[in-house]
């Protein structure tokens, strides 16, 4: 009875180390434990330290803050977001009486100018198109290539809130500025397409290795650019280093199921 | 040279008994009288310093010995450099395992 719960402890410590040790973390502890005659509860509860400082060591700003995954990036944004509500809340009485005036429509009407504005802006900036992503046999079926439109739509729609409420926060200090509603967003919508640009379209992570073909010097008659992989192997982008008659965007290639063995 | 400054009083002694030859968590608990919350850890600070190195036993040893499979730690090179640096600093930590020293001599 006592075993089973000094393992139960064990376990539940081993939830606190990362995933990728767990395994060896707990058949350790478990099997010292075995050697253990007096006092093994507090031995079990000490396993929560080490399981602490497991923790601890896989943390750092880097690996939190990186936007690899589709879903941290999402949740960043995310985080992002409330933050700077959070940060406007103070000022609420400054905008909120706004939605109970009858002139709200005048307000929706201006931040939809503002958003088309910035949309504007951004196209004359920037090509929004995101490359070529022609389909070839490997490629996956249409509902997961449809995950990265959502996975666009999702991070645009979150970065809307964002310069919206930094402005609004910063009411309180400085007189009202629309412009940092603008050329946030405008900056927001170039990041995300970006950020986009460089991602898988199957699994959504951003893609890495990359390595650069050619020379500048033989733009006309071979291949300059610079090709990137998706780590779980579903493909290759080869971003040209300028546009070509026959390359003029970047291009992604879907590989077949064998290459995912030869990456590590 | 760094990690040789750094090493705690606690750290020392985890290393000097691993050093004296009790070579998984539990033995030196036992030859310390630490407590597993800073045993263990310890251990992986001192992994993770290249200071000692752990290894699986093999399966037919401890099936042998009927006993579930030990993490063995051993001490490395970096590590002994260390202890040596150690022990100048805290003159008692030799005397702590008198066995390892008659070994020694």
């Amino acid at each position: 009875m006592l075993r089973t719960l000094h393992i139960a402890i064990l376990r539940n410590a081993a939830l606190l180390v990362p995933a990728l040790e767990r395994g060896e973390w707990l058949a350790e502890w478990k099997a010292e434990l075995c050697y253990v005659n007096h006092d093994a509860m507090a031995f079990c509860l000490g396993s929560f330290r080490d399981a602490l400082w497991l923790r601890r060591k896989s943390f750092s700003a880097r690996r939190m803050f990186s936007l690899d995954s589709p879903l941290r990036c999402v949740l960043l944004l995310a985080g992002l977001a409330i933050l700077v509500l959070a940060l406007a809340l103070p000022s609420r009485k400054l905008w909120l009486p706004s939605w109970s005036l009858p002139g709200k429509e005048h307000f929706v009407l201006g931040f939809a100018w503002m958003y088309l504005l910035s949309l504007l802006v951004l196209l004359t900036l920037n090509p929004l198109g995101l490359g070529e992503y022609p389909a070839n046999r490997y490629a996956p079926r249409l509902i997961v290539r449809l995950r990265r439109w959502v996975f666009l739509s999702v991070k645009i729609v979150l970065l809307v809130p964002i310069p919206l409420f930094v402005c609004v926060a910063l009411v309180s200090m400085f007189p009202p500025a629309p412009w940092i509603i603008l050329f946030g967003w405008i900056a927001g919508f170039r990041w995300a397409l970006a950020d986009q640009r460089r991602r898988c379209p199957v699994c959504l992570h951003l893609l890495s290795k990359p390595v650069e073909i050619g020379s500048p010097v033989q733009t006309i008659l071979g291949r300059y650019g610079t090709e990137l992989i998706c780590t779980r192997g579903h493909g290759l982008l080869y971003v040209p280093g300028a546009p070509t008659s026959w390359c003029s965007t970047q291009r992604w290639q879907y590989l077949d199921p064998t290459w995912s063995s030869l990456l590590p | 040279m760094a990690s040789e400054s750094k090493l705690s009083h606690t750290a020392a002694i985890i290393l000097q008994s691993i050093d004296a030859g009790h070579a998984y968590g539990f033995s030196v608990m036992e030859e310390t009288g630490l407590p597993s919350g800073t045993v263990y850890p310890a251990l992986r600070r001192l992994e993770r310093d290249g200071l000692i190195r752990s290894q699986w036993e093999s399966e037919k040893i401890a099936e042998t010995d009927q006993r579930p499979l030990r993490k063995y730690y051993r001490i490395t090179r970096a590590g002994k450099a260390t202890l040596d640096a150690s022990q100048k600093r805290y003159p008692l930590l030799a005397r702590l395992f008198p066995l390892h020293a008659e070994e020694k001599a």
